[in-house]
Parts: structure tokens; C-alpha cells; sequence
């Protein structure tokens, strides 16, 4: 029989759940004492207010300030950023293709947000400093349609060689290591 | 959810995406720690954003003998006591007299808190009393929830020592909130 209180180790232990072969002399001693009840009873207050997380919280996009931090030691692998990169040429050549198919010159449209007679002087400029660029300009002047082929075949190029050709190939088209799922 | 291994390795291969869910998955528990291991919570953007860097910087490293949580929690809990020793000496050891910082909302009048919140205040400022070491183990043991030896691995101490001093914590704590708030002020 417990004659003395429970000291506050125990009555601790007893609320982790971890007095061991004391928690039923504890529990029934607290039957019986007031001032052990009391004690507990504080205690439980006090782990409860303990488990609620500060009101405080890291801002969003702090994650995002890690990434850019000038110090962020890792590299990130072209890998995972070109496929960006080239949705974005997709998107811009697969619209260069519709206004070339509607028989439309994207340059009626692109004049209106570009100063074009600012190109047009850029281009006297070169054109007096070096004679060598003549053939050049040339080539690209009034054939804005060639360019965005260029672009769409390079696009479809890509798209072949990642989604089709590595495939086909023997140990090829997946990066060494472990293949890994979608993250989120 | 995704696991450790598969995660450590997208980042160790430059996986944008696994760097930030790394950051997403573990910000809950770095700040905690920080914020109440370090008073100034003015540092503890700062503080949190340098743990994470070293995180990264020093991800070869980990060897999957522990869990990412606990080894991060390591790196987080050596940048605080290294902080806190830097901004005050004496802070590591003990911190007996130094009145705690005012809580961000002490310009409301006292009338406008809730109960809660003005108990959360009070805590608050007990348990800036506390040593800091004394501060991590109530938090990694009652936020995060974490075990004994996880708690000793991260703080480099025995076993013994981490019990102990989450128990004199504990009945410091309740020692000063019940003395100087008594029952029905709570």
C-alpha cells in the first residue's frame, strides 16, 4: 500500500503512460487522494495546452525561397525542366501553325505589338557596320513561316526522340537509378 | 505518400519538384522547433530557411540509419542552440531571470483575448523561461509527437537525460502557471 503521495515523476510517467508495474498502485491511490487527483489533473491541463501547435505559421511560398535562395546547393537537372521548356515551344509553334494554315501573316499581327520600324533600323545599322550579315537577313526577311516550321519540326523532333525512339532503343529512355512515380 | 529513399534520390538528381515537397513535407516541423527554441521571431524565417539549405548541402550524408524527420530535426536543433548561443551565452545553460519577450498580440487590451488565447499567452511565456534544451523536448515530445530515442538521437543526449528533463520541464512549468495563475484563473 502506498502510504506516501505520488511524486510528480511518477504522476507524469503514469499520464505518458509509462509507470509500468506502478500505474495501478498510482491509480488507486489517486482514488483515495485529493491532492494527487489535483496534481494529475494539472498535469493533464498542462500536456493538453502543450500539444496545440503556435497559431503561427510559415508564410506560402517559403519553400519556393528555399529553391531561390543564392546558397541552394543543388544544381536541378535539365531533365526535369526541359519538358517545360519545350510545352512552351509546342504551344507557341502549334499557334504559329493555325495562323499559317488560315493563310494568316503573323507579322500584320505581331507589328501591332512591336515596333517593327525599330527592327527595321537595327537592321540598317548592321547593315552599314558589316557586309557580312547581309546574306543572313536576307534569308530570314519576309520568311517568318520558315521559322516557326523550324521551330514545330524541332519540337516534333523532340517529342519523337523522348516518347518514341528511347523507347526503342535497349537501355535507354529512363535515367539510371530507380525509376520514380509522380511525385505529388 | 512517398517514400524516403525515392525522395532523397529525385533530390540528389535535381528534381525541382522533390526539393520542394521535401521543404512542403518538413516546414511544419523545423518551425516548430525554431520558433520555440529561438525567442526572436523575427530570425526564425531566417533560421528556418538556413536549416533547410543545410539540408540540402548535406543530403549525401544521410545514410537512412535514422528517419529524414529525425535526422532534419537534428540539423535544425544544432542551428538553434548554435544561434541562441551566439545571440546570449547564458540562454543554453539557464535562463533564470530574463523576462520573457512580449507576445505578438500584447497591444490588444487584455478584455478582447479569449481565455484560450491568454492561456496560450501565458505558456508562452513560461516556457520561454525554460532552458532551451528544455524547450525542443516539449516540443519534438508533445507536437511532434516524437519517442524517447528519437528525441535523444536528435539532442545528442542519453536516454535518462531526455526523460528527465522533459519531466523537470514539465513540473517547472506547471509549478510556475498554477502558482501564478491559480485554478480559476486558468
Amino acid at each position: 500500500m502506498m502510504e506516501k503521495h505520488v511524486s510528480d515523476h511518477d504522476i507524469q510517467a503514469f499520464l505518458d503512460g509509462s509507470a509500468g508495474n506502478l500505474e495501478e498502485q498510482i491509480r488507486s491511490h489517486m482514488r483515495r487522494c485529493d491532492a494527487c487527483q489535483e496534481k494529475y489533473r494539472q498535469y493533464r491541463e498542462l500536456t493538453g495546452m502543450l500539444a496545440v501547435p503556435p497559431e503561427m505559421e510559415l508564410r506560402p511560398g517559403f519553400a519556393e525561397k528555399v529553391l531561390h535562395h543564392p546558397d541552394f546547393p543543388i544544381d536541378f537537372h535539365p531533365e526535369f525542366i526541359l519538358p517545360y521548356l519545350f510545352s512552351l515551344i509546342g504551344v507557341i509553334a502549334a499557334c504559329a501553325g493555325i495562323f499559317i494554315y488560315l493563310g494568316i501573316n503573323p507579322k500584320d499581327y505581331f507589328s501591332v505589338l512591336f515596333n517593327l520600324s525599330l527592327l527595321e533600323s537595327v537592321r540598317d545599322l548592321l547593315d552599314t557596320l558589316s557586309p557580312a550579315v547581309k546574306p543572313f537577313l536576307h534569308v530570314f526577311s519576309g520568311r517568318m513561316d520558315m521559322i516557326l516550321f523550324s521551330l514545330l519540326a524541332l519540337v516534333v523532333v523532340f517529342l519523337l526522340d523522348r516518347f518514341v525512339l528511347r523507347g526503342l532503343l535497349p537501355n535507354s529512355g529512363k535515367p539510371s537509378g530507380p525509376s520514380f512515380p509522380v511525385l505529388i | 505518400m512517398i517514400n524516403e529513399t525515392t525522395l532523397v534520390g529525385r533530390i540528389q538528381k535535381g528534381d525541382p519538384r522533390a526539393c520542394r515537397h521535401f521543404v512542403e513535407q518538413y516546414q511544419r516541423l523545423v518551425f516548430h522547433m525554431v520558433s520555440r527554441t529561438v525567442p526572436e521571431k523575427n530570425d526564425w524565417e531566417d533560421i528556418c530557411q538556413d536549416v533547410f539549405l543545410k539540408a540540402f548541402q548535406h543530403l549525401d550524408h544521410f545514410r537512412f540509419e535514422s528517419r529524414l524527420s529525425t535526422w532534419l530535426a537534428r540539423i535544425a536543433y544544432n542551428t538553434c542552440i548554435n544561434y541562441v548561443k551566439k545571440k546570449r551565452p547564458l540562454l543554453h545553460d539557464d535562463n533564470p531571470g530574463r523576462p520573457p519577450e512580449p507576445a505578438d498580440n500584447t497591444s490588444i487590451r487584455p478584455d478582447h483575448h479569449t481565455e484560450q488565447q491568454d492561456m496560450a499567452r501565458r505558456l508562452r511565456e513560461e516556457i520561454l523561461r525554460l532552458p532551451a534544451p528544455y524547450r525542443t523536448i516539449l516540443t519534438l515530445y508533445h507536437l511532434e509527437e516524437m519517442q524517447y530515442h528519437e528525441i535523444a538521437e536528435i539532442m545528442n543526449l542519453p536516454l535518462g537525460t531526455v526523460k528527465n528533463y522533459l519531466y523537470r520541464a514539465r513540473e517547472k512549468l506547471k509549478q510556475q502557471l498554477f502558482m501564478k495563475y491559480p485554478e480559476e484563473a486558468l
